[in-house]
Parts: structure tokens; sequence; C-alpha cells
């Protein structure tokens, strides 16, 4: 690990931070830093379907940088650093989830097709719930729908039929909606 | 993995976008008109790392400050030529276990030490002259248990703002704060501001500074309140201490 020693002491941009400089970073953050990660943890927390797992995110993603498990970058801000070890953590978790399902699966000796678990209908209610937010918007939905399709910008515009002033108003208000209803627990 | 589900981490993705890019000013307000007040997610934060940053407190850094705390007071030659002892020989001993990252903290300790014998409460009107940015973990020391409120160093903004769709830079809060000093290097201010919590330990005790980098130098700023009112409260009894500071509006003016 490169502890900037021979940059007397302060790594370069680019190389990886030691633990107490992750320590005092964490330590430093600003408000608006601090709300940014917690509002991207709830997210992925629920694209989980386990809201409450935000708290487990925050902390192993920080104890992974302390632990120099995974490497904080110098020039990398904390929101950046955060938001792409959280989406790590949980493609892991969700592959772990996967992997101790089918061998629960395995041993009760059922069909590998049992597709619709109990978490496989839990996400499918999560989704019909966010939906649900937008039963009264059918242009919002179908935005909705869209985005959670994996589509951006001019091809989410392009889905909707709206022109670009009209759209970037319905992605305002679809996205203060969202941020609200998918920043909180979903039960 | 489930169609269901990968709509969700899409949704998420697109929303951590978002987020990334959102103004401060206008994250906060989201988050006051969400939860009733701008720092609850903040705090929260604070919350759950807390703990861990507790977890492992570097004695070093502690041993450091406790001298450096101690010493401040004592402006006596015979109280610095005591201070330049005992700071090397710490140094000595950080030296001799080989490793660079304690004699990097030591070094650090050593110099915001120093430096906050230099400077004291007057480094508050030092000149500014323009520093290359300090990196996100800062060359200074992280806060201890049972020391005060340490202060924080905000991520500088870039020379050069990168390009929208990338950026993850946080834009400075619309929120009010009190600055209270401002001086040419991180490690002045820091330490400087150490000196102003002691001398004015009702007023800044237990507040944390935000020190932040500007083109000519850095300036530690105490908030975010809640209104302007509040800061400039905050300011008139920091004053009629003997202090010396002033409301801004944006963080990073």
């Amino acid at each position: 690990m490169n502890d900037g020693s021979a940059n007397g002491g302060v790594p370069a941009k680019g190389e990886r931070l030691s633990a107490d400089q992750v320590r005092y970073a964490i330590a430093s953050m600003t408000a608006a830093e601090k709300t940014r990660v917690e509002k991207v943890a709830r997210y992925f927390a629920n694209s989980m379907s386990e809201y409450g797992w935000y708290k487990d995110l925050i902390n192993e993603t920080a104890l992974r940088a302390l632990e120099g498990r995974r490497a904080w970058l110098h020039g990398q801000t904390p929101a950046e650093f955060y938001a792409k070890t959280m989406r790590s953590i949980v493609f892991e978790w969700r592959e772990k989830r996967k992997a101790d399902g089918e061998a629960r699966r395995e041993a009760a000796l059922t069909a590998p097709e049992a597709d619709s678990t109990e978490e496989e209908i839990r996400f499918a209610e999560r989704k019909k719930k966010v939906l649900a937010e937008f039963d009264d918007d059918p242009v919002a939905r179908q935005i909705v729908v869209g985005m959670m399709d994996g589509r951006r910008g001019e091809a989410l515009r392009l889905l909707s039929g709206l022109d670009p002033v009209g759209f970037a108003s319905a992605q305002k208000r679809i996205k203060r909606r969202l941020h609200k209803f998918f920043g909180s627990e979903l039960e | 993995m489930s169609t269901d589900r990968q709509a969700l981490l899409n949704l998420a993705d697109a929303l951590s976008e978002d987020i990334a890019q959102m103004p401060a000013d206008e994250l906060m307000r989201e988050v006051a008109e969400d939860h009733g007040y701008a720092n609850a997610l903040a705090d929260d934060f604070d919350r759950i790392v807390k703990p861990l940053l507790a977890q492992r407190p570097s004695w070093f850094g502690m041993l450091a400050q406790w001298i450096s705390a101690q010493l401040a007071a004592l402006l006596s030659p015979r109280g610095f030529a005591f201070a330049s002892i005992a700071a090397l020989c710490v140094l000595a001993a950080g030296a001799l276990t080989g490793s660079p990252q304690i004699r990097e903290r030591l070094t650090t300790e050593l110099a915001a030490w120093t430096s906050g014998q230099k400077g004291g409460a007057g480094a508050a009107s030092h000149e500014v002259h323009y520093e290359a940015p300090a990196s996100p973990g800062g060359a200074a020391a992280p806060a201890s248990p049972g020391v005060p409120a340490a202060p924080t160093v905000a991520a500088a903004p870039p020379a050069t703002p990168p390009a929208a769709a990338t950026s993850n830079v946080v834009a400075p809060a619309a929120v009010p704060y009190v600055q209270v000093l401002s001086t040419k290097s991180e490690s002045d201010a820091l330490s400087s501001y150490r000196v102003m919590q002691k001398k004015y330990s009702k007023n800044l005790g237990g507040r944390e500074a935000v020190i932040r980098q500007s083109p000519r130098g850095y300036r530690a700023q105490v908030g975010p309140f809640a209104n302007s009112d509040d800061a400039k409260g905050f300011c008139e009894s920091l004053k009629t201490a003997g202090g010396d500071c002033f409301v801004i509006t944006d963080a990073v003016p």
C-alpha cells in the first residue's frame, strides 16, 4: 500500500489514502456530502428490498476503506467513493443471497425454476409500490418504467414522447417524488 | 437476477446519479422538507460512523495533541523549550519504529503545534496566499476522543469544473456559516482554530469548524446555522467575547 511517504507524506492524485487519512476524510465530510451518502445508501438498500441495510452499507464501506480492503484514491470525493463501494457491496450481498437461496433449494430438493420465492415476490411488490406512486400520472409512470429499464437522457425522453421542455419539467417532478419515496422505507 | 430486482437497482442507480449532481443547497432544502431539518441525514450519518471512527484512537495523535494543548498556554521561553524537547522525543520515537505513516503523522502533529505557537488566535488576520489543493485525507490529525470538537476540512472545488455528467463535487451550500479566521495554510487554520476554541471556549468549545480552501488560503467556518439570524447572533456573542467574525451565506464565498 502506498502511504505517500515518497511525496512528503501527501499522496499524489490517484494514490490510495492511508487508514488515518481515510479516518480524517470521513470525519471531515461536509453536511451535504454526508447527506448524499445517506441518500444513496437508502436507495441501494431499497433496491435490495432491505431498507434497514442502509446503515450496514455505510458502515461496511467505511470499514473496508479503513482496513485497506477497498482503495480510497486521493482525488476521489467521499460521495464518489461511497457510491461506487456501496454499489459493489450490494452486488456482493446479492450474489451471496442468490447462492444461499440456491443452496437452500438444493437441500430441499425443490425445482430450480422456483423463482417465485418469497424474496422474488417481495421485489415484485416493491416495484409495484413504486409505480403505484405514479398511477395518477401516466406519462410520469412511463418515464419511471424507462428508468427501471436502465434508460437515461434522450432515450428516456423519446420513450415519453415529450418535447425537451416538457420532459425536463416532468423529470423534475418525477425525481422529487422518487427521491422522497425511494429514500424512505417502502413498507 | 429477476427483472423486478434489476428494475429496482436501475432505479437506485438513476437516483444516485441524480443525487451526485444535485446542488448542495437544493439537496439540503429537500432534506429539511422531508425530515424536518436540513442536517437530519448528516446527523444520522454521524451516528452510524462515529463508533467506527472511535474504534482505534491513535495514541500518537492524542499524545501530541495533549502536549500541544498543555503547552499552547505556556508562552514563556521555558515552556517553549520544554515543548520543543517533548515534541522532538515523540518524533524520534516515531522515527525509530520505522513506520512512514507514524513519521508522517508525528511530523504533521509537530507542524500543527508549532504553527499554533507562532500563529495563535492572531492568525485570524494572516495575509492569505494561494496553496496547492489539499488531499481529502489532508495532512492533519483525525478527531480523537477527549479533545474539543475537531475542525474539519472540506474538499476544495477543482480548479476546472469537471463535466456535469460525471461531477460529484459538492457545491457550496447556500446556508449561513460564520467565518472565524482565514490563514495561508491548512495546518495554520486547524491549529489557530484550536487556539481560538480554547480562548473562546464558551462560544466555540463545542462547535466544529469546517476548514475550506479558497483560491487564496484556508478559512475556518462554523455552522451551518438554521438561518442568518442565528448566525448573526452567534457572531455577535463571539465579538462580545473579544473575537472577530462575519456571517457568510455561501460556504465558500
